[in-house]
């Protein structure tokens, strides 16, 4: 049988998912070179030459800013690389607050059969479950480990997509009523 | 690094109690990386083909959705000629609550359901909207010579 590579007339396993798990981004090396032999750009301007790429963004979208000024797209473009370059994109999930303010489902309520969704391991194989109910669906429970890093990055819940900040969340518990339960479940 | 216990359990369930018609195989010297094979739906232009397709789940999976696509040639709107596919649980509509199980199942139920107003592959997406029957034919000529063991 003829492989990918043959069909598609690639050279071997350039395109596999395996090496290279993550598309590559563009080189900007040598925009970066080209850049600093720009009689417009002073060489003393460029500290380091071989730095990130995330230096050479910033390098290109200054010298694009320098060059084109008054192209509304270009502009909003050379914000959009300069914001990149600066930390990446903003991260869109709950904050800390809201993932204290989970319902925390005691031990005692727990059964062998219930799974959380995310591990596919029952909760009562961990000796001290910290399992939490999320405010869309009363069956909507996970282990806190697994379901806090999707809602740091997202919105929904894995079940049912329900945006949870659109909904009013109840209120957080006080604290010391919060920490009086939690004595009493690892006492 | 440990391969984390769900990745464990969903490769044992997949291989102890496999879905008719889908076949994963974890490589052995990363388990993160499947070889996987579809057998195209019945009643589809792909029915009577087997599609030959890598999975790889990324570092963070579950949190983020698998990587996947074609190997062997397809006609299809919605997977392009490198073998990518359009599909929204793959993409923005991903949940950890999803498994590889489910999204090879949604792939095979695309197969079943070309959608052409959702094209990855523009060129056949407008010949299926254009020449329906004829889309269908190169799909199965298509199944026959690339995809027939
Ligand atoms: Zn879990
Ligand atoms: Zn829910």
């Amino acid at each position: 049988m003829a492989t990918y590579e043959d069909d598609h007339n690639l050279p071997a396993s350039s395109t596999s998912l395996k090496p290279v798990p993550h598309r590559p981004r563009p080189d900007l090396s040598n925009f970066f070179s080209s850049l600093s032999i720009t009689p417009s750009t002073p060489s003393t301007q460029s500290t380091d030459p071989t730095s990130s790429a995330s230096s050479a963004f910033t390098s290109l979208a200054r010298a694009w800013q320098q060059s084109i000024e008054g192209n509304d797209v270009l502009e909003s473009l050379i914000e959009q690389l300069i914001e990149e370059a600066q930390g990446g994109t903003k991260v869109k999930g709950v904050d800390q607050q809201f993932l204290d303010g989970l319902e925390r489902i005691p031990k005692k309520e727990l059964v062998e059969a219930d799974i959380c969704p995310i591990c596919n391991t029952s909760f009562l194989l961990d000796q001290y479950p910290l399992v939490v109910r999320l405010p869309c669906h009363k069956s909507h429970v996970f282990d806190l480990e697994c379901i806090s890093p999707w809602l740091k990055l997202h919105t929904t819940c894995p079940l049912d997509r329900i945006d949870l900040t659109k909904k009013k969340t109840p209120p957080p518990p006080p604290v010391d009523e919060e920490e009086e339960d939690w004595d009493d479940n690892y006492g | 690094m440990a391969l984390p216990k769900r990745i464990i359990k969903e490769t044992e369930r997949l291989v102890a109690e496999p879905v008719p018609g889908i076949q994963a195989i974890p490589h052995d010297d990363n388990l993160r990386y499947f070889d996987v094979s579809i057998h195209g739906p019945a009643q589809s232009p792909y029915e009577g083909g087997v599609f030959k397709l890598e999975l790889f789940l990324p570092e963070d999976y579950p949190m983020t959705p698998p990587k996947i696509r074609f190997l062997t040639k397809i006609y299809h709107p919605n997977i392009d000629r490198l073998g990518r596919i359009c599909l929204d649980v793959l993409k923005a509509n991903w949940s950890p609550a999803l498994q590889i199980r489910t999204i090879l199942l949604s792939i095979q139920a695309l197969l079943g359901a070309p959608n052409p107003d959702d094209p990855l592959a523009n060129d056949v997406a407008q010949r299926w909207k254009e020449d329906e029957p004829g889309a269908i034919a190169t799909a199965r000529e298509w199944t026959q010579t690339h995809a027939t063991p």
